[in-house]
């Protein structure tokens, strides 16, 4: 399981606002956050929330397309990244992903946006476990996940994971 | 307030620029007459080698060469974060510099009418940059950006080498092979620091071709046939022993000044385009003119290019006037103009006013004048009216109404 806690602190921080409570409800363990005027739910709301009050709405997405690929890469994130409950799952939505950043640098639009830094912290502890071998074999997403992982602020307490900058498998 | 000379469009200017956008430095960029406004004498005490993209800051900071410009402009950050990474910053705007702007110059000039078409230079010119893109290639399969994991001084400078030819010659088939670079390349452009400074950048979807019929006239010494307003398609023909000496003048070129005949007036040539030149146009230049102006052994003309549907980029059309400029030289001791282009990419006109000894057209007083004047329509002004003087003082000073286009820039014939 996704540790929302830990994410949902290091996406405010990233956002440099301030995280309410959190908690787990129902049969689900719905992730939930209290505001000043009630309680968010869901990781995708609860993020958008945070996001859309700092002064980074361009994570947003600064065009209707752009807006569009955050949602749809936020509701991916949760759908696909964390229900993988097989390894061959998992490996179909990395090679998945790798293919689509074969030609993006980010996820949606020219720069990092709030879909970026989800998949980031979705994809953490699936790249604490891979061998430098398995990196290579998703060429695209380990750069990928490099650069997310040295924008300013965007780690927090994620621990830093290495690549090798000269592929030596290929 | 820090100022940047350059003409408008510079691929060099832009690194200046860009790097600005980033640091937050306020660039004022006044209106430049390149080879007026760099030879003057001012000009060249602060920057003897009389290029651009040149800059000068209001604390007396005088730079020439376009890399070092940006450097100064630029964040401490974007000069890389360490001595390695300065290094390699280094290392990739020099490799710019050698490994691609002279094989992006040999291919892309021809297509641009600039140079002559050369099958073998043009081959060896696309296996260099093959080259310098497979390199690239490779780096940035693992990186984002070239140096750290943010934008440095390094990618503008290379987003710009490589602009030209991402824009005219990288077709989808050519660059197909170069994803990384490709996904590098769009990803900044498409930054907005970047875009507030070049605008949207569309990738060549068909590969820019020699431009014969352009460098014929740009450079041709023979009369074209008259022009058909339809398009036909233009093979590079292979025109090689024309064009080596298109650039030397023609053998039995006849010595005799095409102007000697007519009487020398009052007006005297060189003095008007030393005031043009040295002083401020508008309260020193434009009175002289007027007082001094002879209009009984000099005439006004309005020219206007006849084509318009033909000009593309911004930048041809000013070829196209230097090349013609070029062409007149024998004139240049008796006539004077300013030529100006219109509107913007893909919408412009030319359009013209030039003042020369006689009230003869010019050009037909000898046939090495004639190539160019067919495609302008010519009218002779009256001298007298207030509508000439006018439209003379908006030509001269690059400034006015111009019965509603817009300037975008002009070249100064002297
Ligand atoms: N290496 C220089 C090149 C500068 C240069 O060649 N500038 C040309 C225009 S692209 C120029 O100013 N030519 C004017 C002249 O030679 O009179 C740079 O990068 O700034």
């Amino acid at each position: 399981m996704a540790d929302y806690g830990k994410e949902l602190s290091a996406v405010a921080s990233y956002f440099n606002v301030k995280c309410g409570q959190i908690s787990f409800t129902g049969n689900e363990k719905v992730v939930c956050m209290k505001t000043q005027t009630g309680t968010v739910k869901g990781l995708a709301t609860i993020s958008r929330h945070l996001a859309q009050n700092s002064s980074k709405q361009k994570c947003l997405g600064t065009c209707p397309l752009d807006q569009a690929l955050v949602s749809q890469w936020l509701e991916y994130r949760v759908l696909q990244v964390d229900r993988c409950s097989r390894e061959d799952d998992l490996h179909r939505v990395l090679k998945e992903l790798n293919g689509y950043l074969s030609d993006r640098t980010y996820f949606a639009g020219p720069y990092l946006t709030l879909a970026d830094l989800s998949l980031y912290y979705g994809l953490h502890r699936t790249f604490v476990k891979l061998s430098f071998q398995e990196k290579e074999k998703y060429i695209h997403l380990s750069r990928w996940f490099n650069q997310i992982q040295h924008e300013n602020n965007a780690r927090q307490k994620f621990s830093a994971i290495q690549f090798l900058k000269t592929p030596i498998y290929q | 307030m820090q100022t940047l000379y350059t003409y408008p469009e510079s691929f060099r200017a832009y690194k200046a620029q860009i790097a600005a956008q980033y640091s937050g430095a306020k660039l004022d960029v006044p209106e430049f007459k390149l080879g007026v406004t760099n030879k003057t004498e001012e000009f060249l005490k602060k920057f003897p080698l009389g290029k651009v993209p040149a800059y000068e800051s209001k604390d007396g900071v005088l730079l020439f060469e376009s890399n070092a410009i940006a450097y100064y402009l630029a964040t401490d950050a974007m000069r890389g974060a360490n001595k390695a990474d300065a290094a390699a910053v280094q290392q990739w705007i020099s490799f710019g510099d050698s490994e691609v702007v002279p094989g992006s110059c040999t291919w892309v000039y021809p297509c641009l009418g600039i140079m002559q078409y050369n099958k073998q230079n043009t081959e060896r010119a696309k296996t260099e940059i093959k080259r310098a893109l497979g390199v690239l290639n490779d780096v940035l399969l693992t990186r984002t950006y070239l140096v750290g994991e943010r934008i440095s001084l390094a990618d503008i400078c290379l987003c710009c080498n490589l602009l030209a030819l991402y824009q005219m010659v990288l077709d989808p088939e050519f660059r197909q092979p170069y994803g990384n670079v490709n996904r590098w390349f769009t990803t900044l452009v498409n930054q907005p620091q970047f875009k507030t400074v070049i605008g949207e950048v569309k990738l060549c979807e068909k590969m820019a071709q020699f431009d014969a019929k352009k460098y014929q006239d740009l450079h041709g010494q023979s009369k074209p046939e008259k022009k058909k307003p339809e398009k036909k398609a233009e093979k590079p023909k292979p025109e090689k022993p024309k064009a080596a000496v298109a650039d030397e003048p023609p053998a039995e070129k006849p010595s005799k000044d095409p102007f000697a005949a007519l009487p020398e007036g009052t007006f005297v040539m060189d003095d008007w385009k030393k005031v043009y030149s040295n002083e401020d146009t508008k309260t020193v230049a434009m009175p002289y003119f007027w007082k001094n102006f002879d209009k009984e052994n000099y005439s006004i003309w309005y020219s206007v290019y006849k084509y318009p549907e033909d000009l593309k980029m911004i930048f041809m059309s000013c070829n196209l006037i230097s090349g013609m400029f070029q062409r007149l030289d024998r004139m240049r001791k008796h006539a004077f103009g300013s030529a100006i282009v219109f509107g913007e990419n893909n919408n412009s006109t030319i359009s013209g006013i030039w003042i020369w000894r006689g009230h003869e057209l010019a050009f037909e007083l000898s046939p090495d004048l004639q190539i160019d004047y067919e495609s302008y329509d010519w009218k002779k002004l009256d001298a007298d009216s207030p509508e000439t003087k006018k439209m003379v003082d908006e030509y001269f000073e690059w400034e006015g109404e111009f019965g509603g286009k817009k300037f975008n820039q002009g070249k100064i014939f002297k």
